[in-house]
């Protein structure tokens, strides 16, 4: 264009905000489902310098994974570390090498489209293996092509070394493929795809990394190097924005920070404790143990939810019993005594898990095979076993509590336990000690397992109630489809209700109820849970202090009344501002 | 190249620890195979029309899906097998032992 007055003018898109804080950079935007390859057939004269193009791309990709390596610390960072030599060991893989030559020699095809057909070749080797971990390797295979086929065509998309504090942009990405670009010194992220509780926005929170998911035409309307503010607290995205925008969201950044810093240190020390005196427990959501500490110091009293998938996913030396007993033993330690409750595999057939293929070409997968179904699945029980076994050799480490995720049936219910009684007869059989006082819980993250709670609570050490899931499937809205967002709502009653009647059920056989899903997090509805006698919620550390500081200022006897009458309201609008109105009346009042 | 040094063995090894044949054991072995000009296969044992794979090839040991307790048979042919197959076996039965830790 010859115009260059023309300023590009300021344009705002809209997501979920998964993590929050405000980040003002340069969009870096991969795009790397559209990548496109053309497939030509190369004359005779050609072939050696098609092959000697795949071993310049083959040389650059190693290139690429040195530089990376060379950014991280391989003691703190021994997983990606291990990742960046596997994937080096099979980018120079013979077979890959000779299958690509293969296709090139013998039907002269273009460099690319042989190296794909390669891939695709070897991909099928593995989605027969038996064993899931061997089956995933399928994901290694595919990254290492798609690496290889960028090098190419020369668009250097995933893992490409990033110009630091660049904004990610894409439609959807791994956990793991997160992780690396967070070593790569990404800033924030934004997603077309994924939602507040996808494995990304879980890895978005840990590296406290703005991120925003969800932003519908995303990947169409930011252009590579585009100037970018984003708020990962509104979820608001400005493209072109203008200086008086950045400098107005810098001071806010910078108060935000100063608030949250304030608000952490006059908590510190204290007690959950209503005005009248009940005792809150606030716990912290974690992945890894090394999240506990950062978690303590927010103030969490201990972790109500440890989700083990992440362990799975970063750990891509095949996951042995060993492992287990040793991250379960690190976070005992770490705990010094404060409770922790470990949730057992939680799988669904989600990006991270493709390659396990019982999880994969589902209709219907959030209503399928997934969590504890594929845990008692043929499939996938002998993860779960190990699982099981590793919790249980820990047991003489400290405390031990196993929550099961989405039990909806009494059947279920007592199959988990007869597998765990199994499991400990077997290694009592082995000659290996185990605690006897192994607590067993399950995550009430249907509204079947809510309906028929009391039928449960005899076979039960505890309850935790997985809103995510209870929302969801309950409102039957599916919180990643744009078109059905707005209906996803834990205010709505239908969800309160039935959190009620647990709370209730499980109150008259003592049976402790907490709730570890987002809405524990939500400062308005984590009171809500309160007021209906929830009294352990677990959340993202960082929610802590805000929602202790609430905690303290409100008198629990009024909180109930109130919270039991907003929950007859009959729409989550009403109940959304009863609440809000309630507490800030509250607050002044103190 | 002389007949006369065409060594051809076969022998056969049980994946002792635990996670079995996978990522790091195998790209370990997969590197010393390449340091060999004898050509180098492996299957499973118990496999017995299973199909060899290529000892050189990462992936293709991935696609063995080996676990702990499965028996895998490897053969080698060439004028180093000798030493292939005696590095080798170091190699499965001890993947880690140049491991700092």
């Amino acid at each position: 264009m010859s115009d260059t007055n023309s300023i590009p003018s300021q344009q705002i898109l809209r997501g979920v905000p998964v993590s929050s804080g405000i980040a003002i950079d340069s969009a870096y935007v991969i795009n790397d489902s559209d990548l496109i390859i053309s497939k030509e057939l190369i004359a005779e004269e050609n072939v050696a310098q098609e092959i000697k193009r795949f071993h310049e791309a083959i040389a650059l990709s190693i290139e690429q994974l040195d530089q990376i390596q060379k950014r991280i610390d391989p003691k703190k960072e021994s997983l990606l570390d291990n990742i960046i030599a596997s994937h080096q060991s099979m980018i120079q893989d013979v077979q890959l090498l000779e299958k690509t030559k293969q296709f090139i020699q013998e039907h002269n095809m273009n460099v690319e489209w042989a190296c794909q057909c390669a891939i695709e070749d070897i991909k099928q080797d593995f989605e027969s293996l038996e064993s899931i971990y061997f089956q995933e390797r399928m994901s290694d295979v595919e990254a290492v092509g798609k690496r290889i086929i960028n090098n190419i065509v020369g668009t250097q998309l995933v893992l490409d070394p990033l110009p630091t504090g660049s904004i990610l942009v894409g439609k959807d990405v791994s956990a793991i493929e997160l992780i690396q670009f967070f070593h790569m010194g990404i800033k924030a992220i934004l997603l077309e795809e994924g939602g507040a509780t996808s494995h990304c926005a879980i890895v978005a929170r840990k590296y406290k990394i703005p991120a925003i998911m969800g932003v519908q035409d995303l990947c169409q309307t930011i252009k590579m190097s585009d100037p970018i503010a984003l708020d990962g607290t509104t979820g608001e995205i400005i493209i072109h924005p203008t200086d008086a925008l950045c400098h107005s969201l810098l001071k806010k950044k910078e108060k935000q920070q100063i608030a949250f810093d304030r608000l952490c240190s006059s908590e510190r020390g204290l007690l959950a404790k209503t005005q009248d005196d009940v005792l809150i427990r606030l716990m912290a959501n974690v992945g890894l143990p090394n999240e506990i500490p950062l978690a303590l110091q927010y103030g969490a009293t201990g972790v109500g939810l440890f989700r083990t998938e992440f362990i799975y996913l970063v750990n891509r030396s095949t996951l042995s019993e060993s492992n287990h007993v040793e991250y379960v033993k690190k976070t005992f330690d770490l705990l010094k005594g404060a409770p922790v409750i470990f949730r057992t595999f939680d799988f669904a057939a989600d990006k991270n898990f493709v390659s396990i293929s019982s999880l994969k070409n589902q209709k219907n997968p959030a209503l399928g095979l997934r969590s504890i179904r594929f845990s008692l699945d043929d499939t996938g029980r002998d993860l779960f076993v190990t699982q099981l076994r590793g919790f249980l050799k820990a047991s003489i480490y400290g405390k031990l509590r196993i929550m099961f995720p989405m039990i909806s049936q009494v059947e279920e219910l007592l199959e988990v336990k007869n597998v765990v009684n199994q499991v400990k007869q077997d290694l009592i059989n082995e000659g290996v000690s185990i605690a006897e006082n192994v607590e067993i819980g399950i995550v009430l993250e249907t509204p079947s397992a809510a309906l028929i709670i009391e039928d449960m609570l005899d076979h039960l050490d505890f309850i935790s109630l997985g809103t995510n899931d209870l929302i969801q499937y309950t409102l039957a809205v599916d919180r990643g489809n744009h078109s059905v967002l707005p209906l996803y709502d834990g205010a709505h009653p239908a969800v309160l209700r039935l959190i009620q009647h647990v709370v209730t059920s499980a109150a008259s056989k003592k049976i402790p109820v907490s709730v570890c899903g987002e809405m524990a997090g939500d400062p308005d509805l984590a009171l809500l849970l309160i007021g209906l006698g929830v009294l352990e919620l677990s959340m993202d550390p960082y929610r802590i202090p805000e929602i202790k500081h609430r905690i303290r200022s409100i008198d629990f006897k009024e909180l109930n009344k109130e919270s039991e009458r907003l929950i007859k309201l009959a729409t989550a609008t009403e109940i959304r501002q009863g609440i809000k109105t309630y507490i800030h009346e509250a607050m002044t009042d103190v | 190249m002389s007949k006369k040094n065409q060594e051809f063995i076969e022998k056969t090894f049980e994946i002792v620890h635990e996670g079995g044949f996978h990522v790091r054991p195998a790209t370990k072995f997969a590197q010393c195979a390449g340091e060999f000009k004898s050509q180098i296969e492996i299957r499973k044992d118990s496999d017995t029309f299973g199909e060899w794979v290529n000892g050189k090839s990462i992936m293709s040991l991935l696609t063995l899906a080996a676990t702990q307790g499965t028996k895998i048979r490897v053969r080698v042919s060439g004028d180093d097998a000798r030493d292939a197959i005696q590095v080798l076996a170091e190699v499965i039965l001890h993947p880690f032992s140049d491991d700092i830790e």
